[in-house]
């Protein structure tokens, strides 16, 4: 309980670290849903309601609603949220990044292959 | 606002032409009826606005952003967005979360739970979590809150040329 949100980005990127490989981009969708939820309810006392549009102060995953195309690319899709880009590769890849193009997360899919995308 | 662009597409366009200096560019979603985004940088200073139909507007500007995280503010008029954003960009201003978000914040930042906390405040948990879901919340109670974390409770005004006031409260006017 009561961690900051600094330490629980941290842990949920450890943990997603840690996870198995996964083979498409729905399982790894619930990969990241279920460990940013398991990482939330453990270490803080917000409730889950990720239809506020105002923040609440929880982290919360991708929605369907914060989907893009990515050009030339459509083995991918681009998750834009407030302060971060969540890319997403149909062999379950993924690749976390800021608005200023650091990566913060990076993990390859099942068959080894990373997202392998720079954003212009 | 023409019949082929949407509400967050007019704002960009009025910011454009209002700061010249800014770089305003819109993140289209893969569905029209999605999450639109529009970021606008002006000498190195970024605010964003989101809009969904359903929704209306969120502004924020504040580098600590946290992943997946809800905008600082709401607003539901084209226009009362185009002056916050001009003034956040003209001033170099940064949104907050709401202040109940920034009180629980603040608790955990201490280490202290809902309960321990509401054990100093002699309420209930439940009184606790209340206040910090509020939207609106007494100056009193927070207050209280803020003396209750071992802090004392400061009211600052700021204005859109950047100059800052802070407000005295009658009973520390009585108490000074």
């Amino acid at each position: 309980m009561n961690i900051d949100k600094k330490k629980r980005f941290e842990e949920f990127v450890r943990r997603i670290q840690a996870a198995d490989n996964v083979d498409s981009a729905a399982s790894v969708l619930t990969l990241i849903g279920e460990t940013l939820a398991v990482v939330e309810d453990e270490m803080t006392d917000i409730p889950n309601e990720p239809e506020n549009w105002q923040t609440d102060g929880r982290m919360y995953p991708p929605q369907a609603d914060n989907a893009r195309e990515v050009e030339n690319r459509p083995d991918l899709v681009r998750y834009r949220s407030r302060g971060h880009n969540t890319l997403i590769r149909d062999n379950g890849a993924i690749e976390i990044k800021d608005l200023q193009g650091n990566v913060l997360l990076s993990k390859p899919g099942r068959d080894g292959d990373g997202v392998d995308y720079e954003q212009e | 606002m023409s019949k082929n662009e949407n509400p967050i597409q007019t704002v960009g366009k009025r910011i454009a032409k209002d700061c010249p200096s800014a770089s305003v560019s819109v993140d289209k979603p893969k569905k029209a009826s999605g999450i639109w985004f529009l970021d606008i940088v002006r000498d190195g200073h970024s605010v964003n606005v989101q809009w969904q139909a359903k929704q209306g507007f969120g502004v924020s500007s504040s580098p600590d952003a946290q992943y997946g995280e809800g905008a600082d503010e709401i607003y539901n008029d084209i226009e009362a967005v185009r002056h916050r954003v001009l003034s956040l960009l003209l001033s170099r201003g940064e949104t907050s979360p709401p202040a109940a978000v920034r009180l629980a914040e603040l608790r955990r930042e201490l280490g202290l739970s809902q309960i321990e906390l509401a054990q100093r405040l002699s309420v209930q948990q439940g009184a606790v979590s209340r206040m910090e879901r509020r939207g609106d919340i007494k100056v009193s109670s927070l207050r209280e809150y803020c003396q209750s974390l071992g802090g004392k409770l400061r009211l600052m005004a700021q204005f859109p040329n950047g100059s800052a006031k802070v407000i005295q409260l009658e009973d520390e006017q009585e108490t000074a």
